[in-house]
């Protein structure tokens, strides 16, 4: 009965010790994960800090490519200066074209910087309110930098009248 | 024939092995799933510490000389910026005026004028900020309403209403576009 009653004793002692190991651990655990956190901070900044230098990276080598660009844009989007007296007549029958009756056309011709020429065209015209539309959409088509600033229209008796002013931007 | 009686005179119970025998072993059971839990659970912490460590350490060793990298990137840049930030500027203006399509506002004008409603002066720039001017004229009040519930999408601000003693309604709008040149 005596043996009993010590492997009853040896038993419980076990599942005891079983049950305080267990808490400890779990405890263990916790402890550790609050200090962890630590460590996961300071890798979230180190991990930011990579993310801000490869986007800055990035920036960088934008930047180095911009002079490229620049002049990739000049060239494709901008009229040449040279052509100017050949866009002048391409733009006036651009306007005949669209059967408008225009008066007043002026030029304004401003340096923006050493290469690129900025031209103001201001003009009246008159017509079908379709052909107006027409020569803005044939405006808006131009592949190079050539766009309405403003426009005022009016109701008229031959349809409607205009005041437009397109710029245009040349390269030197 | 008489029945005998038995009495039970032993000091101590009798011991049933088969419950014993089962309550140990669950007991013995118990405790081992409580130790290897525990075990589990510290060596996991242990593997996940070790991980992340290694992790800081690779990090480390990659972004050392990061600070002293981004410092020359940002001077590079602003070096750059200092000789090509006008004419990048200008190029971004003017890429945005290419891309303001004067046609869609046409073309919307159309789909929104109601019937009875005619426009008798538009005045528009190449900047949505701006907003487009709009002079209506109309037989009745109650379709210069019908406009402006149409209208309402964009942001609207009527300037000047009026009706003449003949019932004719005029209206002087500004409207605001959305999604132009953000």
């Amino acid at each position: 009965m005596k043996r009993i009653k010590y492997a009853v004793y040896v038993f419980s002692g076990i599942f005891i010790l079983g049950l305080i190991f267990l808490i400890f651990a779990f405890s263990h655990s916790s402890i550790k994960e609050f200090s962890r956190g630590r460590v996961k901070t300071e890798i979230q900044k180190l991990k930011s800090m990579e993310t801000e230098f490869l986007q800055q990276k990035k920036a960088y080598r934008d930047w180095q490519q911009v002079e490229k660009a620049f002049t990739r844009f000049k060239s494709d989007y901008l009229f040449p200066f040279s052509t100017f007296s050949e866009f002048r007549s391409r733009f006036e029958s651009l306007l005949r074209g669209n059967r408008l009756n225009t008066s007043r056309l002026g030029y304004d011709i401003k340096n923006v910087n050493r290469q690129i020429v900025q031209v103001s065209i201001g003009f009246e015209t008159e017509g079908r309110y379709q052909d107006l539309k027409k020569m803005v959409y044939d405006i808006d088509q131009m592949k190079r930098i050539i766009f309405i600033e403003g426009m005022k229209f009016v109701k008229s008796p031959s349809g409607i009248k205009a005041d437009v002013n397109v710029e245009v931007y040349f390269v030197r | 024939m008489m029945k005998k009686i038995k009495y039970n005179i032993a000091g101590q119970k009798r011991v049933d092995w088969f419950q014993l025998i089962l309550f140990l072993a669950g007991l013995f059971l118990v405790s081992l799933l409580s130790i290897f839990l525990g075990m589990d659970r510290l060596f996991d912490e242990t593997r996940q510490e070790r991980l992340e460590r290694q992790e800081l350490n690779l990090l480390k060793d990659k972004l050392t000389d990061v600070s002293q990298m981004m410092d020359e990137h940002q001077e590079k840049i602003g070096k750059i910026k200092i000789k090509w930030n006008s004419r990048v500027q200008l190029t971004n203006r003017l890429i945005a005026s290419k891309s303001f399509s004067m046609t869609d506002i046409f073309n919307m004008l159309e789909e929104q004028i109601p019937d009875g409603v005619s426009l008798s002066s538009v005045t528009m720039k190449n900047d949505a900020k701006s907003g487009i001017q709009l002079d209506f004229v109309s037989g009745s009040f109650q379709n210069l309403m019908e406009l402006y519930r149409w209208l309402a999408r964009f942001r609207l601000s009527i300037l000047k209403e009026s009706v003449t003693p003949k019932g004719m309604a005029k209206s002087t709008i500004l409207i605001k576009l959305k999604n132009e040149k953000n």
